[in-house]
């Protein structure tokens, strides 16, 4: 359960953020979204999530250009980051794994994937 | 009839399969060799070597050259076998396959057959896998159905596990697969579209930077048209294709009034093929200069062309003479091309020899540049361009 913690979704898609945020916010979760892979960074460091799941495929910036600049701040090295892709080739897995990600998931994924996988990122 | 100089070991072998097909029994070959039975029964089972008068005599007893049952016909058979062996993790026993060919010879050919067609088909699918991976229309349709059927799945699951789920989210969720059933439907014709009808006179292996290619290599990447200020004349592309053909005549033309015809062919005369020269004298970024000089009859014949984006993708590909120029190869990443991209901003000029050929010399000028506007804390898109000249 969330237990009022913060997830941030960084997606572009309005209907998969609809339903995210609905699984998610049902479990307990506080959610916030965002859709920009430019001002990403800045919505993280606006409020820090617990939390984020990131899109590999964002309007002006790619989600593995963010998580490597995740890692590469202090305050956000060791955030769980949960990359969701609509590529699923192994080349990209790898790519996501170099940049320090915690957990990587292919679409389509299941809603109860997701709360799993939120959860146990949450849960260290 | 010539007793071959070289006698293999399993001329026996060759010996006894063509009495069998022939129907001769052993102890009649054997008394037409002038041996025993017993003798060719050994020789058949390559125990005694054979050669001289005896090979020739059953040669002409079994209607063959004597060279045939001497050498075999499996010489190119035994290597292509052992190269048919060559992968890794394979247990064949290599030191027998001249044994094995020469025993089932049929057997052999469709292994040496099978491996060439396994080949065959391995560089079919590196060259399918590269174009999904950089096909732009594919590429993007793909995510565009992944990314829809995640949010139909998202949603339905919603619905269906919430039995008291609130009838305003039920409305919106109900609203939201409709949207992306639509969404779906559309982008799979679309798909299916690109898939199974391609303009008619066009290979159907073809993918939309194929035959948006195909016609620049017709045109000699040269557009008359917008040269003389006429809107471009385009064939009947694929949509996908126009879309491609299209951005590439909205760059020509923009790079038609930046450096026109005319203004380069002056400046060619005065500096000759020198991309640098002219960018200079005209302070003009290098790679519209190397563009415009990659288009324009006049920095002269067998010019050629290449750009790639910032993953190396060739995304423009004019070859020039004697210099083909494939989308994918192990040799390409010595070219100046991928210098320039991981040296951003920085001129290259290096001259190429072609191996094979008449050895036609070339000169390659190089040069990596950010195709966006600076964007705060947003990586540039690279696109790199290298312009070949005859030497």
């Amino acid at each position: 359960m969330g237990e009022g913690k913060r997830v941030l979704l960084i997606e572009d898609e309005p209907n998969i953020i609809e339903a995210v945020r609905f699984i998610l916010s049902r479990d307990g979760w506080v959610v916030d979204t965002h859709s920009d892979g430019a001002t990403a960074m800045a919505a993280v460091a606006r409020r820090m999530p617990d939390v984020i799941i990131l899109d590999a495929m964002l309007p002006n910036r790619s989600g593995f250009e963010i998580l490597r600049d995740l890692r590469e701040q202090p305050d956000t090295a060791d955030l769980p980051v949960l990359m969701l892709t609509a590529r699923g080739q192994a080349k990209d897995r790898e790519r996501a794994e170099e940049a320090g990600v915690s957990h990587y998931m292919t679409k389509p994924f299941s809603n109860a994937e997701v709360l799993e996988r939120v959860r146990a990122l949450s849960a260290g | 009839m010539k007793v071959p100089a070289q006698v293999s070991a399993l001329t026996g072998s060759r010996i006894r399969e063509r009495r069998i097909l022939l129907g001769v029994r052993q102890a009649e070959l054997a008394r037409r060799a002038g041996i025993s039975a017993s003798y060719l029964n050994l020789i058949e089972h390559n125990r005694r070597r054979i050669g001289g008068k005896v090979l020739l005599a059953i040669a002409e007893t079994l209607e063959t050259d004597a060279s045939t049952l001497a050498e075999g016909a499996e010489a190119s058979l035994i290597r292509d076998l052992e190269a048919a062996a060559d992968v890794p993790g394979a247990t064949c026993e290599t030191d027998k396959s001249d044994e094995f060919a020469g025993r089932f010879p049929g057997w052999a050919a469709l292994i040496t057959r099978q491996a060439a067609r396994i080949g065959r088909l391995e560089e079919t699918l590196a060259e399918l896998n590269d174009r999904l991976t950089h096909d732009p229309f594919l590429s993007a349709q793909v995510h565009e159905m992944l990314s829809t059927i995640t949010a139909i799945r998202s949603t339905s699951a919603i619905l269906s596990d919430e039995p008291d789920l609130e009838r305003a989210w039920r409305l919106r969720f109900h609203g939201n697969l409709r949207e992306d059933a639509m969404r779906l439907a559309t982008a799979t014709e679309a798909l299916v579209a690109y898939l199974d009808a391609p303009p008619e006179g066009t290979d159907a292996a073809q993918s939309p930077q194929d035959e948006v290619d195909a016609w620049l290599e017709i045109r000699r990447h040269y557009l008359a048209e917008i040269e003389e200020g006429a809107p471009a004349k385009l064939p009947d592309f694929s949509p996908a294709a126009r879309v491609i053909a299209n951005e590439y005549i909205t760059r020509y033309s923009s790079e038609c009034s930046a450096l026109a015809e005319a203004t380069l062919a002056e400046k060619l005369i005065e500096f000759g093929p020198d991309p640098l020269a002219i960018a200079h004298a005209l302070s003009m970024p290098l790679d519209i200069v190397l563009r415009r000089m990659g288009q324009l009859p006049a920095t002269g014949e067998g010019v050629g062309l290449v750009e790639c984006d910032g993953s190396g993708a060739l995304i423009t590909r004019r070859a020039p003479d004697g210099f083909p120029i494939p989308r994918t190869g192990v040799g390409r990443s010595l070219w100046p091309l991928f210098s320039a991209l991981s040296r951003p901003h920085v001129p290259i000029r290096a001259e190429l020899a072609i191996v094979e050929g008449q050895g036609a010399r070339l000169t390659a000028f190089a040069y990596a540049a950010t195709q966006d506007a600076a964007t705060y804390g947003a990586e540039p898109l690279l696109r790199g361009t290298m312009l070949l000249v005859p030497s």
